[in-house]
């Protein structure tokens, strides 16, 4: 008996040994898991980061048994309205994504409890190698929410082409675009000078108040609320809206990069990671093309001695899944694509910064890495900004993803309807400049009014 | 420890060798051959009957179940695509033909008239943009066989070219879209986003084969997959060319069926083998390509198939899949419709059902192993129950009622009689002889005590001679004893051995007078002045010698 008994132990033992080699929380090869991604690295030309997600997919991800599925290459606003349809169930909207980039203010419209905590699962050495102002603000309470990949800060891009023609006629050079208030003339020169088209487009109006205010002392976001009767906000509006009223900027929605090929403008402010985007010919109404050239030059400044500029750049999110598989692979592949070469290839090639310290030091060390000439004048334009200016992320509040886009849209609609009116008015024969005032702090009111009203 | 001993084969057999096999043991080991082997034939059987239905044949008729549902899908998709394109065309050629009419142009005219194609697109528009929203597509397009820009160094056509900006469903109703190819101010006018890639006129090559193409009454073409200029994408185009009153090709209309859209209309279920990858490919000498349910396939590489025991092997180059191809006609050119599983997950679930089937057999190896040992000592317990009764109360007891058994007990039994008989008449045949030999030994004890008491007698008398024997004379006799010559010693030895003067002379052949002569010298040489007073002397040396040879 007692031999049939060790018999039956035995085998019980075995079978133990067996079920548990079996580890269900982990992919592998023989247990593969593939996970859905939307991101914002790329345009609808060029994805460098889906490169990267291939090479990732045939190395690391296949020992791993972990396939990235990438289904959409679009806009943070874009991903926004998908997420948002998705985790409110919207008729035709598609599950959650699995990975998926954006700004922390996504965690709102997700549900923090939705996503998984990177910090259960990249070691406490693991994430003190990521830059410290880039990771905080991934931080939710004590959750790691959101991971940076590849942060980018703001820049001024330039046709060249069609600046030097410009320039050559007007003799304004450059230089007149280091600080905002030689921007807003030169707008206001090249509208004369170019028979009414806009100079350049600011992609984030928000940006634009929130480093403006800084600089000159305030706090754009104070108690979770848009601060627009400070002083300081008056000096940071009203260059801008005589700028805009007079014709010099574009208001209208829609990407900058289309209104370069079209020629509608030939500048916009926005994101270093734009250069994506930048196209190397335009096209004409007359059906011709132009090759041209671009530069990348720094935020301009709103006061010489306090040089800021916003850094930006969303994270990666991951949806927690019940799949401890999915979760497992999410971590395999983020921390994959943060480990220095993989993460210095991929921003470079995206107009981003790298997000660890060791990356970051090596990449403005020597930016001759960055083989692509017009990347390069972009990270050494960049290491000129890390060096001289200071860098300011956006505040997280409550809501602040609708405030946000408010904010965008009452002051194109604001400073669109003050610039009809100054045609209207500046063609009956009034003073323009006495018109332009009175415009610029008519929109003020306005904009106040309106930002209330949605507050 | 235990499955260290058990697992120690090479000692058991070495006991096995040594000691032999108990008849429980070998009972087990018989009966548990017999199973397994009746096992292994039932595996057999069922395996060469199809019943037992291993993990390959289970995953092909799945991937077969698949295969069917993906081809039957893709042909509805297709159809329906074509008959949104067949009505797209008609109205499209209204549309040309309307706008030709009232403004009094043939269509050759349209030709570097950027005006007129302006207007012209700006009316085409509607039907392009209402079709995309209709049809499960990711864009739509018409393309004119005409130009605003003929010199340009490469050939142009204009045309309206929409795109949805991105899908994340296959529903693609009311999601955003741009313009990838048109007129800026067909574009501007609307206030379209314009994709990254955006450019005035198309430049393509539709137009190459379109004549041929569709002369033959052909209702549809649907394009290879490939890389659409200027983006990161793939698709393929399903079109339909656009005629004037004449039946002269002018143009073609479509739909863009991109990667995603193609993964998110046929993406297949995690059913129980993983991912199954859904395909649509087509051949190009040998070489196929195509668009996947799965992005990780969608890539430019060139995919080999290779026919192995009724199914297909995928080679990626960098990865391969197993699976089930299905030939289909859309339009009029035959695609292949391709359902398949990673080679590594196909293998990896081979593998597990190859382990099921072995932990089965094991299971009931095990089981079997149990039972014959349960059974073992079930069947041999009576006779180990008989042996140890046998072995303690020299008693055979009752009968088994196991007539072998019984039998072999009976004949032991006899046997055992026999010899307890023979061993019986064997002891008192010892007894007997024991006796024997203890009556010869008390004789022989009688005369060693016989021999003794002689012995001694014989030494009292030598030592009372010796006391009678002068000492000097003695010595002188045994010293000179040397003297003598053979003859004399020879006479000596005579003298010695009892023999009278008369046999020595007769011995030795020699006269009395001759003998007297020895005897004088004898007498001389030694001392001596008597035959007995020789024998005297002689005696005694003899038994002193005797008593040098005893110690």
């Amino acid at each position: 008996m007692k031999k049939i008994i060790s018999i039956i132990l035995t085998f019980a033992i075995t079978a133990v040994c067996f079920s548990g080699c079996l580890d269900k929380t982990k992919p592998d090869a023989d247990n593969p898991v593939t996970l859905t991604m939307c991101h914002v690295y790329g345009s609808q030309t060029k994805s460098p980061l889906n490169d990267a997600i291939d090479e990732f997919n045939d190395t690391v991800g296949r020992e791993n048994g972990v396939t990235v599925n990438v289904v959409s290459v679009t806009s943070s606003s874009a991903i926004d309205k998908a997420l948002f349809a998705s985790a409110n169930g919207e008729p035709g909207a598609d599950d959650l994504p699995d990975l998926f980039t954006a700004y922390p203010r996504v965690a709102e419209i997700v549900g923090e409890e939705k996503l998984l905590s990177w910090n259960d699962y990249f070691s406490e050495e693991e994430l003190s190698a990521f830059r410290d102002e880039f990771i905080s603000e991934g931080y939710f309470g004590d959750r790691l929410l959101m991971l940076p990949v590849a942060k980018s800060s703001e820049g001024l891009f330039l046709n060249k082409t069609l600046f030097d023609r410009f320039s050559s006629e007007t003799g304004v050079s450059t230089d007149a675009l280091k600080s905002f208030d030689g921007f807003f003339k030169t707008a206001n020169l090249y509208y004369d000078w170019s028979d009414g088209q806009n100079f350049t487009q600011i992609n984030d109006f928000y940006n634009y108040a929130y480093i403006g205010m800084k600089a000159y002392g305030g706090e754009f976001v104070k108690d979770g609320k848009l601060n627009l009767n400070d002083e300081a906000f008056e000096q940071v509006w009203l260059p801008l809206s005589k700028a805009a009223i007079y014709g010099g900027i574009c208001l209208d929605d829609g990407y900058a990069a289309s209104r370069w090929k079209t020629v509608e403008i030939i500048s916009n402010i926005g994101s270093t990671a734009d250069i994506l985007y930048q196209p190397e010919m335009v096209f004409y109404p007359d059906n011709t093309t132009e090759n041209i050239t671009s530069v990348s030059l720094q935020y301009p400044t709103f006061t010489a001695d306090n040089p800021a500029v916003v850094h930006r750049g969303g994270g990666l999110f991951a949806v927690k899944s019940e799949d401890e598989r999915k979760n497992y692979g999410a971590y395999i592949f983020a921390k994959w694509l943060t480990e220095k070469e993989n993460n210095l290839s991929f921003v470079t090639s995206t107009g981003y910064l790298p997000v660890t310290d060791e990356a970051f030091a090596e990449l403005f060390a020597d930016t001759s890495v960055v083989q692509n000439e017009s990347y390069r004048n972009l990270y050494d334009m960049m290491n000129g900004m890390m060096n001289s200016y200071k860098l300011y992320s956006l505040s997280v509040y409550d809501n602040a993803s609708d405030i946000q886009s408010d904010f965008e849209q009452n002051v194109k609609l604001v400073l669109k309807s003050a610039h009809n009116q100054y045609i209207e008015r500046t063609a009956n024969g009034e003073d323009k400049e006495a018109v332009l005032n009175e415009l610029a702090a008519a929109s003020l009111e306005e904009l106040k009014r309106l930002s209330a009203k949605d507050m | 420890m235990n499955i260290l001993r058990y697992l120690d084969i090479k000692s058991l057999i070495k006991q096995f060798k040594e000691e032999g096999l108990s008849m429980r043991r070998r009972f087990a080991f018989y009966v548990f051959s017999v199973i397994c082997l009746f096992l292994a034939i039932i595996i057999i059987l069922l395996n060469l009957f199809g019943i037992l239905n291993p993990t390959d044949r289970q995953i092909m008729n799945d991937l077969n179940a698949q295969l069917s549902a993906c081809s039957d899908s893709i042909e509805g998709d297709c159809d329906e695509l074509a008959a949104c394109a067949i009505s797209f065309s008609g109205q499209l050629e209204q549309s040309i033909q309307d706008y030709l009419t009232e403004n009094n142009l043939t269509f050759d005219e349209l030709k570097n008239n950027s005006e007129a194609l302006d207007a012209l697109q700006d009316r085409l528009y509607d039907s392009v943009y209402l079709n995309m929203q209709v049809a499960p597509a990711s864009g739509a397009f018409c393309i004119l066989d005409t130009t605003a820009n003929s010199n340009s160094k490469t050939e142009l056509y204009s045309g309206i070219y929409l795109k949805y900006i991105n899908l994340y469903s296959e529903n693609t109703v009311n999601n955003d879209f741009s313009i990838y190819r048109g007129s800026f101010s067909t574009g501007k006018s609307r206030g379209i986003n314009f994709h990254s890639g955006w450019k005035n006129e198309s430049s393509t090559d539709f137009f190459e084969h379109c004549n041929e193409t569709f002369s033959d009454g052909t209702h549809y073409v649907l394009s290879p997959a490939s890389t659409i200029p200027d983006t990161w994408e793939r698709a393929r185009y399903i079109y339909v060319p656009i005629r004037d009153y004449n039946d002269n090709i002018i143009g073609v209309c479509g739909f863009e069926i991109n990667d995603l859209l193609f993964q998110l209309s046929h993406k297949t279920e995690d059913g129980r083998w993983g991912d199954e990858i859904c395909g649509l490919l087509d051949e190009h000498n040998g070489i196929y390509s195509g668009q996947f349910s799965s992005n990780r396939y969608n890539i430019e590489s060139n995919l080999n198939i290779k026919s192995k025991n009724g199914s297909q092997l995928f080679d990626f180059g960098s990865e391969k899949c197993v699976g089930l191809t299905k030939e289909i006609m859309l339009g009029s050119e035959a695609f292949s419709v391709a359902v398949m599983l990673p080679k590594t997950q196909y293998e990896s679930f081979l593998r597990k059902g190859q382990m099921n089937i072995l932990l089965i057999f094991l299971i009931a190896a095990i089981l079997a192993a149990v039972f014959c040992i349960f059974m073992s000592k079930k069947y041999v317990s009576p006779i180990l129950k008989k042996i140890e009764q046998v072995k303690t109360k020299e008693d055979y007891g009752e009968q088994l009622r196991i007539r072998e058994i019984d039998d072999l007990f009976s004949f032991l039994e006899e046997k055992d009689n026999y010899y307890e008989q023979q061993l019986d008449d064997l002891e008192n045949a010892k007894r007997f002889a024991e006796e024997e030999a203890r009556r010869a030994k008390e004789k022989y004890e009688k005369a060693a005590e016989k021999y003794e008491l002689a012995k001694s007698e014989i030494d009292r008398l030598a030592e009372k001679h010796k006391e009678e024997i002068i000492p000097e004379e003695y010595n002188y006799f045994v010293e000179n004893l040397g003297m003598l010559t053979p003859a004399e010693y020879r006479v000596y030895e005579l003298y010695l051995s009892g023999k009278t003067a008369k046999q020595i002379a007769e011995i030795l052949h020699i006269t009395e007078n001759t003998l007297k002569y020895h005897n004088k010298n004898i007498y001389s040489k030694l001392g001596i002045s008597s035959r007995k007073q020789l024998l005297r002397f002689a005696a005694l040396k003899q038994h002193r010698d005797g008593k040098e040879d005893w110690t």
